[in-house]
């Protein structure tokens, strides 16, 4: 489970002032289901998933992974979660083993635990090749498959995964839209952000479109769809978001 | 809780060794450049001084025709060139001299060997470039030559006159050197090594320090490491840690190094090796290493702070720079003659340091300031090791863009 419950963010910037950049939000994404938040650049997405990962600290509103309130505890929460960033860095003279193993390891896993793991999430993306490669000759597409490898290493019950397909070739965007499904199925709750609509039509159980730091509209693609009176994803996003302009 | 420490530490540990730029900084530059540039330098500045003090000057005697012994002296020195053909008048001496014509000149008074001879006082005026070297060395020969000439006359006198020459010689004075030799390279060492281990200490942390801070900021790991479960101030002390262990190596590969350059290459070299030699006991090595920690610890808690904060690798070097500078000067302290540890300078930060390792290596040891040093040195790293811990709990400075 991830609970999002009234999330703001204020930020205070020196040219600009003060950037609200998630104004209450809610919405939540239970065992075995996807929340998928779609918005323009800029909108607030990874601010959210950002609060959620624990990285930023909410102005107000609370956040719970699994019944652990983020704030309070915060290293418990994390051990429960997986969070891809959008920025996916890697440690460019680790190998990709040495990077996964790294993560393991902060996550207190048990080397032989760790090992099987590594071997077993090599497998499923199909990168045993690349294992002792260092990360820096690595491929966009092999980067990101690592990327993921290294934030399910724990195998979390939560996963947040900012923008995961961004930038990848069809075939390895298969192969993450594909773990999703499985982690899903495998009762997992899943928060993830994008800009592809099609995508989030297909992955997402439910959708929260988020524009200028608001949840301006919550709920399965196909009462998106209805509520907008479109019958394509691109256009009832398109809709939904003007709307939200002429009404502000 | 040591375990996650340990975790982050092997990790960036393992990351700095294969960083080519690291090795550079850490064991190449302290082992190889900089002694040799040291000493390359010494020896470059000695070299040319020997050669400048080989070469003769060309100097002119004025009035010639009043000083014929003299002329006949300067013209059979060896260190010096005399121009023969010169005997200009005094007021072309100063042009000839600032377009080095010649090096220096000299003017005898009127009559001078006629006054010399007759028991009578004479004057002598050497004239010279004192912002010219070579015109200054002309100068310190010629007051050689003319103190012997004049001891010479001096000599003539008392035997003309039936007196023994130590009638004017009362008492000799003699100047023994009591230092032992051990002292001697003791001493020569303690003005390069205090700086050599600060600078290197230096040196040694940046690259590291940045690589692990700033470095993650470009990278974009900083968010990935931020979500893993362990406390922030665990990562940092891991990061400080191997801060710490780059700028400890640097140090160590650098006093090495010298202290085997300065056996097997100055001290062997036939002037100086009678009277210096190098004893290095276990108690001054000890010595060396304790204060050395504080101060490699200062370095790195301090690089470490600056470059958190920094957006990129370039930013953080232009932060870095500057505290190059600021930490040379306390660095040289020294290389001044006369400043010794007392109990306020055992406060000050790298000053202490350096003086307390030049006293250790004169067989020195104060077990008071050094354990102020320590203490003072590990207050002020603890301090900087909190800033560091703050800042990466500031989304405002973690997340600057």
């Amino acid at each position: 489970m991830i609970e999002v419950h009234n999330l703001s963010k204020i930020f205070e910037d020196k040219k600009r002032g003060r950037v609200v950049a998630a104004d209450n939000v809610t919405f939540t994404a239970g065992p075995g289901e996807i929340f998928g938040l779609l918005g323009l650049n800029g909108a607030g997405k990874t601010t959210v998933l950002r609060i959620i990962a624990t990285i930023l600290k909410p102005s107000s509103g609370n956040v719970r992974v699994w019944g652990v309130d983020v704030v309070r505890e915060p290293e418990k929460a994390k051990a429960n979660l997986g969070f891809l960033t959008g920025e996916t860095g890697l440690y460019g003279r680790l190998t990709a083993r040495e990077m996964i193993g790294y993560f393991g390891r902060l996550y207190g896993m048990p080397a032989r635990l760790l090992k099987n793991r590594t071997d077993e999430l090599m497998q499923l993306f199909n990168m045993t090749e690349f294992a002792d490669v260092r990360c820096d000759k690595l491929s966009f597409g092999t980067k990101q498959k690592v990327s993921i490898a290294r934030t399910i290493i724990h195998d979390p019950r939560a996963i947040v995964l900012d923008e995961p397909t961004v930038g990848l070739d069809v075939i390895t965007s298969r192969a993450v839209v594909d773990f999703i499904r499985n982690e899903k199925r495998r009762g997992k709750a899943i928060v993830f952000s994008t800009h592809v609509m099609h995508e989030a039509e297909k992955l997402c159980d439910k959708i929260g479109i988020i524009h200028r730091g608001r949840i301006i509209a919550v709920g399965t693609p196909n009462e998106l769809k209805a509520a907008s009176g479109r019958d394509d994803m691109d256009e009832a996003f398109v809709a939904l978001i003007e709307g939200d302009g002429h009404a502000a | 809780m040591l375990r996650n420490v340990w975790i982050v530490y092997s990790k960036e540990l393992l990351d700095t060794v294969r960083d080519r730029r690291t090795i550079m900084s850490m064991i190449v530059v302290p082992i190889v450049i900089f002694p040799l540039l040291t000493i390359g330098f010494g020896s470059l500045v000695s070299e040319m001084t020997q050669k400048t003090q080989q070469e003769k000057q060309r100097v002119a005697l004025i009035s010639r025709e009043d000083a014929p012994a003299l002329y006949a002296v300067l013209d059979s020195s060896s260190e010096l060139e005399l121009a023969t053909d010169w005997n200009l008048p005094v007021d072309s001496i100063a042009p000839a001299i600032l377009n080095k014509t010649i090096q220096a000149a000299v003017v005898v008074d009127s009559n001078f060997e006629g006054k010399v001879a007759g028991f009578d006082s004479s004057g002598i005026t050497v004239y010279y470039d004192a912002a010219e070297t070579k015109s200054e060395i002309a100068k310190e020969k010629l007051k050689e030559i003319l103190s012997d000439f004049e001891k010479s006359i001096l000599r003539n006198r008392l035997a003309e006159k039936n007196i023994p020459d130590d009638f004017i010689m009362p008492f000799r004075t003699n100047t023994e050197n009591v230092a032992p030799k051990e002292k001697m390279g003791g001493f020569v060492l303690g003005m390069f090594l205090p700086y050599m281990i600060v600078i290197l200490g230096m040196v040694g942390a940046m690259y590291t320090a940045i690589d692990l801070t700033a470095g993650e900021k470009e990278r974009g790991t900083l968010e990935t490491i931020l979500v893993s479960p362990i406390p922030r101030w665990q990562l940092a002390s891991g990061k400080f840690l191997t801060i710490l262990t780059t700028s400890l190596v640097a140090s160590i590969m650098s006093i090495t190094s010298l202290t085997v350059t300065m056996v097997y290459g100055v001290m062997s070299t036939a002037s100086m090796g009678e009277a210096i030699a190098l004893k290095i006991t276990p108690q001054m090595i000890l010595t060396i290493l304790l204060l050395m920690i504080p101060t490699a610890c200062l370095f790195s808690a301090l690089l470490m702070s600056i470059s958190i904060f920094a957006k990129s690798y370039k930013e953080a070097q232009s932060y870095a720079s500057p505290l190059m500078m600021v930490i040379i000067l306390p660095a040289l302290v020294s290389f001044i003659p006369g400043v010794e540890l007392n109990i306020k300078l055992a406060f000050v930060p790298l000053v202490n340091v350096c003086l307390a390792i030049k006293e250790a290596l004169l067989g020195n040891f104060n077990p008071l300031y050094i354990g102020i040093i320590f203490v003072s040195a590990l207050i002020y790293a603890a301090f900087a090791i909190f800033v560091t811990h703050r800042i990466f709990e500031k989304e405002s400075v973690l997340f600057r863009s």
